[in-house]
């Protein structure tokens, strides 16, 4: 049972970003989740970027989150390869 | 007083304003602490030409909002503190983050500065993108 599924906006950078050729897209998610069943999820819609997706985080509405999580509707979920600034 | 505390995602090389910390001393504040990060023309052995910061943008920010509460948190309750990062296009001898922290003693001022470029590199959503001398690019994965 995957229970109600929201619509929610996944946004790509870096490497991902490179090799899906998308910034972002409007998806259908379950309300309640967790990271890696969203990284498994955009792993399976975008296989060639499936690699990559082992060391990245979730970020919704611009935090971290680990483990589960409720989504809202038109929340912003950010898929976050490990991050290089400095 | 309400110690200044603020973030500033910046587009390009940091300008020389950004390199001083300019008002950020209170009365109280006897030490001051500043880190600045300088792109570099060699990296793994090989030769770069210029690289290209990518940013997300608006949780960049808030990321740099929550690392400066947490330095003051560990260090000290009245730090003063600015951080720059600029993003996008830069060349070898760009200042691409300028960190400047005030504290009414040392120890804490160069702990809350070193703790605040050791976790933005860990958490503040920015990547490189390296472009080396035989034109190949790479996306930087962690630091």
């Amino acid at each position: 049972m995957l229970g109600p599924m929201v619509r929610v906006r996944v946004l790509y950078f870096a490497a991902i970003r490179e090799r899906i050729g998308l910034d972002q897209e409007d998806l259908d998610l379950p309300e309640r989740t967790t990271d890696r069943a969203v990284l498994a999820l955009v792993g399976t819609r975008h296989p060639a970027a499936a690699p990559l997706l082992a060391p990245c985080r979730i970020a919704v509405d611009q935090a971290f989150i680990r483990g589960e999580v409720a989504l809202r509707t038109g929340a912003e979920v950010a898929v976050i390869p490990p991050v290089s600034g400095g | 007083m309400t110690p200044t505390r603020r973030a500033t995602i910046h587009d390009g090389p940091l300008p020389a304003a950004a390199l001083t910390p300019a008002d950020l001393c209170a009365p109280a504040h006897g030490a001051l602490a500043s880190f600045i990060g300088v792109v570099r023309d060699h990296a793994r052995g090989r030769r770069v030409i210029d690289l290209d910061y990518a940013c997300y943008r608006a949780m960049a920010a808030k990321v740099l909002d929550d690392l400066i509460a947490e330095a003051a948190r560990d260090h000290d309750p009245d730090l003063a503190a600015i951080v720059t990062h600029g993003i996008g296009a830069m060349r070898p001898g760009d200042a691409s983050v300028a960190i400047h922290v005030a504290s009414a003693h040392r120890a804490a001022a160069f702990a809350a500065c070193r703790q605040i470029i050791e976790r933005l590199k860990q958490d503040v959503p920015i990547w490189k993108h390296e472009r080396y001398d035989d034109g190949e690019t790479v996306w930087l994965q962690g630091s």
